[in-house]
C-alpha cells in the first residue's frame, strides 16, 4: 500500500510542469500571409483544429479552415480586409470547450501590400510604379520608389523576425511551472488558515 | 519523447472561456455558490485540515496525465474528494479551481462555477448513493469506494457534455469523446480513491465524514 502512495507522489513529481491543457494561438504576418499557430504546449499541437477568421469589427466570417499536422493554418490576407483595413479576428476551436483567438492588427498587413520574398535587388530595375501614388516622381528619379525599398525591408524584417516570434510564443505558452504549482498549495494551506481562524472557538 | 510527438491533447472536462452561453454561465455559478454554502455550513473546525489537503490534492491531481493510446487524460480526483468531503468537496473543488485558472489559465474565471458544480456535483452524489455502504468494513467498502472515485468522473464527464450541448458540438459527440478518453482515467480513480479510503479507515477512521456523520453543522 505505502508503495502504491510512493508511486503515486513520483508519478506526480515527475509528470508535473511539462503538461498543459488550455489551447493556444498565435498568428503572425509572414508577406503575404498570416500564418497561425495552434498548440496546447509546447510539444502539443492542435492537429485539424477548426479555424475561422472574422473581421473583427463586423464580425463577418472571412474564412474557414482546419489546422494541419503541425498545428499551422497558413492563409492569405482576404482583400476585403485589406481594403477596410479591419483588424482580423481568428477564431480556434479546438473541441470540448477549448477555444481561444488572436486579433492580428491591421496594421500589421497593410503596410506590405503585395507578396514578397527578399531578394532586393531585382527590384530595382522594374520600379513598377505603385496603384495611387503618382507623386512618387522625385523618388523614381533613382530607380527606386519608396514603396520598393518599404516592401523589400518589410519582407526581410518578417523573415528575420520570425525565430523572434516563435521564442516568444514558446515561452507564452509554457505550461504551470513547479513556482506555481506550490504556490497554489501554498495558498490552499493559507485560506484555510484563515477559514480556521474564523472557525474556532474562543477558548475561556 | 520526441519534440513535436503525435499525441493528441487528451479530453479535458475543464471547459474555456467563451464557449458556453451566459444561461449555462449563470446557472452553474447559482448551483456552485448553493453547494458551497451548503459544504461551508456542514464542515466543521476539525476537519478543515482534511478539506486543505484534499484540496490540494485535486489542485495538483490535474496535472497527472494518463497516456492513453494516442490521447491522454488528466487525473480529477472529484470522487476521492466527496468520497472523503462530502458536501465539503463544493468548496474545496471551488478553491483548487480558482486557483487553477488564476496560476494555470485552465478553464476561465466566467466558467468557474461551471466547472466547480461539473465535477463536485457528481462527487457529492456519489457520496450521498454511497454512503451507507462506505461505512461498511470490508470488502463492500473497497466496492463502493471504487464505484465513488470511477462514477464521479463519469458524472463529471456527462455534466461537461451537457454543458456543451448547446455549442456546434452537440452533446452525443461531446459525451462519446468525453468517455472514451475517461475509461482509463475512471479506473485509476477507482483505484486512487479506494486505496485513500481503505488507507484511512485504517489509519485515521476519525477523518471519514461517514463514520462520525450527522454530526457536522451542530458545531459550525
Amino acid at each position: 500500500m505505502r508503495s502504491l502512495f510512493l508511486l503515486l507522489v513520483f508519478a506526480l513529481l515527475t509528470s508535473g510542469p511539462a503538461l498543459a491543457h488550455r489551447v493556444n494561438i498565435f498568428a503572425y504576418v509572414e508577406g503575404n500571409e498570416i500564418v497561425a499557430e495552434c498548440s496546447y504546449s509546447k510539444s502539443k499541437r492542435v492537429r485539424h483544429g477548426t479555424i475561422e477568421v472574422r473581421d473583427a469589427v463586423t464580425g463577418q466570417t472571412l474564412l474557414q479552415g482546419t489546422t494541419d499536422e503541425e498545428g499551422l493554418f497558413r492563409f492569405p490576407v482576404p482583400d476585403q480586409a485589406r481594403k477596410t483595413g479591419a483588424d482580423l479576428r481568428i477564431l480556434l476551436q479546438a473541441g470540448e470547450g477549448h477555444q481561444n483567438e488572436w486579433i492580428v492588427e491591421a496594421a500589421e498587413f497593410m503596410e506590405g501590400s503585395a507578396p514578397k520574398t527578399p531578394a532586393p535587388n531585382q527590384e530595382k530595375a522594374t520600379a513598377a510604379v505603385a496603384p495611387g501614388s503618382p507623386s512618387d516622381a522625385t523618388s523614381n528619379a533613382q530607380g527606386l520608389s519608396r514603396a520598393d525599398v518599404e516592401e523589400v525591408v518589410s519582407a526581410l524584417l518578417d523573415a528575420k523576425l520570425a525565430p523572434i516570434k516563435r521564442s516568444l510564443l514558446e515561452q507564452s505558452q509554457a505550461g504551470p511551472g513547479l513556482r506555481e504549482i506550490i504556490g497554489g498549495i501554498g495558498w490552499i494551506f493559507g485560506l484555510v488558515g484563515i477559514a480556521a481562524y474564523f472557525k474556532s472557538r474562543p477558548r475561556v | 519523447m520526441p519534440r513535436r510527438t503525435t499525441r493528441r491533447e487528451g479530453r479535458k472536462v475543464h471547459i474555456s472561456e467563451g464557449v458556453l452561453s451566459p444561461a449555462i454561465l449563470g446557472l452553474g455559478a447559482v448551483l456552485t455558490v448553493g453547494g458551497t454554502a451548503l459544504g461551508l455550513r456542514r464542515l466543521d473546525y476539525d476537519r478543515l485540515m482534511t478539506v486543505a489537503i484534499l484540496a490540494a490534492a485535486f489542485f495538483v491531481g490535474s496535472l497527472i496525465h494518463i497516456p492513453i493510446g494516442p490521447s491522454s487524460a488528466h487525473l480529477i480526483l472529484n470522487g476521492l474528494l466527496g468520497a472523503i468531503l462530502g458536501w465539503a468537496a463544493f468548496p474545496a473543488i471551488l478553491v483548487a479551481l480558482m486557483l487553477q485558472s488564476v496560476l494555470f489559465q485552465y478553464g476561465g474565471f466566467t466558467v468557474l462555477g461551471v466547472n466547480a458544480f461539473n465535477m463536485a456535483f457528481p462527487a457529492v452524489l456519489c457520496f450521498l448513493l454511497l454512503r451507507p455502504l462506505l461505512s461498511r468494513p470490508g470488502r463492500i467498502r473497497t466496492v463502493a469506494a471504487f464505484c465513488c472515485g470511477a462514477l464521479s468522473v463519469t458524472g463529471a464527464g456527462l455534466l461537461t457534455a451537457l454543458s456543451l450541448a448547446q455549442t456546434d458540438e452537440g452533446f452525443l459527440q461531446a459525451a462519446q469523446l468525453l468517455f472514451l478518453a475517461h475509461v482509463p482515467v475512471m479506473i485509476v480513480e477507482g483505484i486512487v480513491t479506494t486505496l485513500a479510503v481503505s488507507f484511512l479507515a485504517r489509519v485515521r477512521p476519525e477523518l471519514l465524514h461517514f463514520a462520525s456523520s450527522f454530526e457536522g453543522g451542530s458545531r459550525a
